[in-house]
C-alpha cells in the first residue's frame, strides 16, 4: 500500500491521543518500565487499569503492549515518612506526577507497523524494546482492532477487550489445529464460553466437533444458573448442522427435544482398556483391572465380557484359578461390573447398530455431534466409558483415513475438535499417559483429531497434555496450583497470574495462544438473544464451508443436510 | 509585600564587585535597592539577575554606626535630627547572574565574561519581567545552584515572578513542577520552598 492522505491522517489521529507517560527502564522478558506523567497532560495511575493496551512510539517502529502492574513510586524516600505539605493543595498539585509519581509495567508484545491500515505490515512478535523516554499512549480502537482481527469466516468475534468497543476475534483456522483448553473455577462461565467457542467452529466450518455433553448443556437448551433462562442450544440455532445423539431417550423426550440418534453400546464393544481406565471409579485395585486382559485373551474380544458377566460364585473362582488371576481380585471386578455397568440402560449384549461408527458416519458428513447423557450426567463412571469407547473408535478410524489419505488414496479426514468436560478425570498424569485423550492431546494432531478440554481443576492434569494445549482460555481461577498450571510454558507468565486472580466471576476471561497474536482479558459476548440474532443476520452470509470440498460436493453434502 | 504592578525602567546603581556567579553593587540612593527576588538588568548588552541580598553599612567600615535614637519620638526624627547619616552609609546589593540576552536571544546561563565594574543596573519593566519570568529555565537555573541561592530567595522570585502572569495559579503550578524537577532528590527542601511560595 502506498502513502495515501487517509494512512496519514489516521496516523495523526493516533498521535492526538492520550499520552500516558514516557519509557523509563525494563527489559524485552521483565516488560518495560513507564512513569506516568510527563507530557502536558499529568495521568494518574488511576487512568490506566491492568490488562489494557497501550502503545508505545519507539524511534523506528511502534510497540503494542498490555499493562501488566500498575504501581506508585517516588523520587526522594524521605516523601513516604514526612508527607508534609502535602495538605496544601498547590503542593500536592506540583508534587503528584513529579516527585510522587505513578509507573506502569507494560509487556511489550507486537510490534505494529507504522502506518495504520498498511495491509502489508500485519502486527508481528516483537524482538526488541523501544529505547529510553519513548512516548506512551493508550491504544486506539484502530490499533486494537489492528491486532485482533476483523470478524470474517476465518475469524469469530469472542468478545470485547476490557473497557473497549473493538470486537476480539480467534482465529478459527489456528484454533482448531491444536488442543483447546477452557478452564475456570465452577460457576465462572466456562459453559457459556464453550457454547461460544462450538458456535464459531461451527460458523467457520473449519471442523467438526464431538461434544460428550454431561450435563446435556450444549445440543437442546439448557437453563442459566444465574439469571434462571433457557438458552438456547446449537441443535436449535443450527438445526440442519447439528446431530444430537442420547443414551437417555426418556430424558431427552421430557426436555422436549427429539435425538436424531440413540446411543446403544454392547458387550464386545468394551475392551480392557476401557475397564482400566474406570479404575478409580470403580474403586478397582490394579490386579482387578488388569484381569480383563486375562479374560478377553480367554474369551476373545467379542465374548469375554459376556461371558464373564455370565457367571457366578464357583464358577469365578475356578476361572481365576484357570487364570491366575487373585479370587477376590476377580470376585471385586465381576461384582463391581455386574452391579456398576449392569445398571446401564445404553448397555446390552448386542447393541442394534454400532454407535460409533454412527458417529463417524455424521462426523464425516460434515455434522456436529452433541452426545446427551440425559440420566447419566452425574455418573461419572457412565461418562468416562461413553467417552472414551467413542474416541477410542473415532482416533481408530481417522488413523485409517489419513494413512490412506497419506497413502493417496481418498481425502484427509474431516479435523474433528472433541469436547470433554470433567478432563482431569482423564487426563490425569495416572491415566494420561493411557487413555486414548492422552494420545490424542499429545500427537493427534497429525491426524487431524483435537481436544477442547473444560475443567475447573487445570492443575490435576498431566503437565506434558497441559503443554500440548494451543489456546487457553481461562475464566477465573483462585488456587495457585491451577493458576500455575494454566500458565505453564507461556513465556511472560509472571505478568499474567496477577491479571487470572483479578477476573471477575462473571464474562472476562483471560485467552491466550494461537488463537491470538497476544494474551488478552476479554468481556465475552453474551449468549442471548442479541446473539442468536446477531447469527441469523451472519447466517445468509456464510454458509457452512468444508475446506477442500468442490462445489458438487459441497451441493451433494447439502443435499444430504436437507433430507 | 505590596508590589508595583507598574513597573518601569529605573537605573538603581552600579556595579562594584563582580566575578563569574554574582555582582555585588551600590545603590544611588540610600535604602533604594530593588526587592528580593526582583530582576535587574545589568549593563549593555543586558546580563540577567536576581537580587539575593541586601545589606546597608556605613561606608567607612572602620567607623561602626551608633544607635542615636534614645530620646527621639520616631525613626524619622532620628534622620531629621542627624542629616549626616546618609552621607555615611551606604545601600548595597548582591545580584545572582541568570542569564544575558546574546543578540535577540535569551540565554539562561551564565554570561562567558561577568559585567564589568561601574555597569549600570536597571530594574526591569513590565514586559521584561513577564519575558524572563515565564522562561522556566531561568529558574531552572537558579534552582540548580542550590548552594549558592536561599530556599527564600528563590520563593520570592515565584512569588515576584507570578504578580505579573496572566494566570498566577497556573505560573506556580508550572514553576513549582521546574522545581520539583530540580529538586526530585530533596522533598523537604522543594516542601519548603513551595510552603513560601504558596503562602
Amino acid at each position: 500500500m502506498t502513502l495515501n492522505g487517509d494512512g496519514i491522517n489516521r496516523h495523526a489521529e493516533g498521535a492526538a491521543n492520550e499520552m500516558l507517560g514516557l519509557v523509563v527502564g525494563g527489559s524485552l522478558g521483565q516488560g518495560l518500565e513507564i512513569k506516568l506523567g510527563g507530557g502536558n497532560t499529568w495521568t494518574t495511575v488511576e487512568d490506566v487499569k491492568v490488562g489494557s493496551f497501550v502503545t508505545i512510539r519507539g524511534k523506528k517502529s511502534r510497540f503494542f503492549c498490555v499493562v501488566t502492574d500498575v504501581s506508585l513510586g517516588g523520587s526522594d524516600a524521605r516523601l513516604k515518612h514526612a508527607p508534609a505539605g502535602i495538605q496544601n493543595p498547590l503542593i500536592a498539585e506540583i508534587v503528584s506526577g513529579t516527585i510522587a509519581y505513578g509507573t506502569i509495567a507494560v509487556l511489550p508484545t507486537l510490534t505494529m507497523p507504522n502506518i495504520l491500515g498498511d495491509e502489508a505490515q500485519g502486527p508481528v512478535t516483537t524482538k526488541t524494546i523501544p529505547s529510553h523516554f519513548s512516548p506512551v499512549y493508550t491504544a486506539t480502537e484502530e490499533d486494537v482492532a489492528m491486532v485482533f482481527g476483523e470478524e470474517d469466516d476465518r475469524h469469530f468475534w469472542i468478545g470485547t477487550p476490557l473497557d473497549m468497543e473493538t470486537k476480539v476475534c480467534l482465529n478459527l483456522d489456528e484454533l482448531v489445529k491444536r488442543s483447546i483448553g477452557v478452564f475456570g473455577r465452577s460457576g465462572t462461565g466456562k459453559t457459556f464460553l464453550t457454547r461460544l467457542l462450538l458456535v464459531g467452529i461451527l460458523q467457520g466450518g473449519q471442523a467438526s466437533s464431538l461434544i460428550f455433553d454431561m450435563h446435556s448443556e450444549y445440543g437442546w437448551s439448557g437453563r442459566d444458573a444465574d439469571t434462571n433462562t433457557m438458552v438456547k442450544g446449537l441443535k436449535q440455532l443450527f438445526p440442519s448442522q447439528v446431530s444430537t445423539f442420547t443414551l437417555d431417550e426418556e430424558h431427552s423426550r421430557r426436555r422436549g427435544s427429539s435425538a436424531d440418534e440413540v446411543v446403544r453400546i454392547g458387550y464386545s464393544d468394551i475392551e480392557p482398556e476401557d475397564i482400566e481406565l474406570l479404575r478409580e471409579t470403580l474403586d478397582l485395585s490394579d490386579v482387578a483391572a488388569s484381569a480383563c486382559y486375562n479374560l478377553q485373551r480367554e474369551f476373545g474380544q467379542q465374548n469375554w465380557m459376556k461371558q464373564f458377566l455370565d457367571r457366578q460364585g464357583p464358577d469365578i473362582v475356578e476361572l481365576a484359578s484357570r487364570l491366575n488371576v487373585q479370587p477376590q481380585a476377580m470376585a471385586a471386578l465381576h461384582n463391581r461390573l455386574s452391579t456398576r455397568l449392569g445398571r446401564f440402560e445404553f448397555l446390552g449384549e448386542k447393541s442394534p447398530f454400532d454407535a460409533s461408527a454412527k458417529v463417524i458416519e455424521h462426523l464425516e458428513r460434515g455434522k456436529h455431534v452433541v452426545l446427551e447423557f440425559g440420566k447419566y450426567g452425574n455418573n461419572l463412571t457412565a461418562y468416562i466409558l461413553i467417552s472414551n469407547l467413542l474416541t477410542r473408535r473415532i482416533h481408530n478410524r481417522y488413523i485409517e483415513i489419513k494413512d490412506a489419505a497419506d497413502g493417496g488414496q481418498g481425502r484427509d479426514p474431516r479435523p474433528v475438535v472433541i469436547v470433554i468436560e470433567e478432563a482431569h478425570k482423564f487426563l490425569n498424569p495416572g491415566v494420561a499417559s493411557q487413555t486414548i485423550f492422552g494420545i490424542i492431546a499429545r500427537e493427534m494432531r497429525k491426524y487431524n483429531v483435537t481436544l477442547m478440554v473444560i475443567d475447573q481443576r487445570p492443575s490435576a492434569i498431566d503437565s506434558e497434555v497441559m503443554s500440548q494445549i494451543g489456546t487457553r482460555l481461562t475464566c477465573s481461577l483462585d488456587n495457585e496450583r491451577d493458576i500455575d498450571s494454566v500458565l505453564s510454558g507461556v513465556s511472560g507468565s509472571r505478568h499474567l497470574r496477577g491479571v487470572i486472580s483479578r477476573l471477575e466471576a462473571k464474562q472476562q476471561s483471560l485467552i491466550f495462544g494461537d488463537a491470538l497474536p497476544m494474551p488478552v482479558v476479554v468481556h465475552t459476548r453474551s449468549y442471548d438473544e442479541t446473539f442468536y440474532s446477531q447469527l441469523e443476520y451472519g447466517a445468509g452470509s456464510r454458509r457452512s464451508v468444508v475446506p477442500g470440498e468442490t462445489s458438487a460436493e459441497r451441493m451433494e453434502r447439502e443435499i444430504n443436510e436437507l433430507f | 509585600m505590596a508590589l508595583d504592578k507598574s513597573l518601569e525602567v529605573r537605573r538603581v546603581g552600579e556595579v562594584i564587585e563582580s566575578d563569574t556567579y554574582s555582582v555585588v553593587a551600590q545603590c544611588y540612593e540610600l535604602y533604594m535597592a530593588p526587592s528580593i527576588g526582583s530582576v535587574i538588568t545589568i549593563g549593555s548588552p543586558p546580563v540577567y539577575a536576581i537580587v539575593k541580598l541586601i545589606k546597608t553599612e556605613p561606608l567607612d567600615p572602620s567607623r561602626p554606626i551608633l544607635a542615636r535614637g534614645e530620646n527621639a519620638d520616631s525613626e524619622s526624627q532620628v534622620y531629621r535630627d542627624n542629616p549626616q547619616i546618609p552621607r555615611l552609609l551606604t545601600t548595597r546589593f548582591e545580584g545572582l547572574l541568570i542569564g544575558y540576552q546574546e543578540g535577540e536571544i535569551d540565554r539562561a546561563y551564565l554570561p562567558p565574561v561577568p559585567p564589568i565594574i561601574h555597569s549600570f543596573i536597571y530594574t526591569c519593566d513590565l514586559e521584561s519581567t513577564k519575558r524572563i519570568t515565564s522562561e522556566l529555565t531561568f529558574l531552572r537555573s537558579m534552582a540548580s545552584q542550590v548552594s549558592v541561592v536561599s530556599d527564600e530567595v528563590i520563593a520570592a522570585f515565584v512569588r515576584n515572578a507570578a504578580q505579573y502572569q496572566e494566570s498566577a495559579n497556573e505560573y506556580l503550578v508550572s514553576a513549582g513542577r521546574v522545581l520539583a524537577e530540580e529538586l526530585s532528590g530533596d522533598f523537604p527542601r522543594l516542601n519548603s520552598i513551595l510552603r513560601r511560595v504558596s503562602l
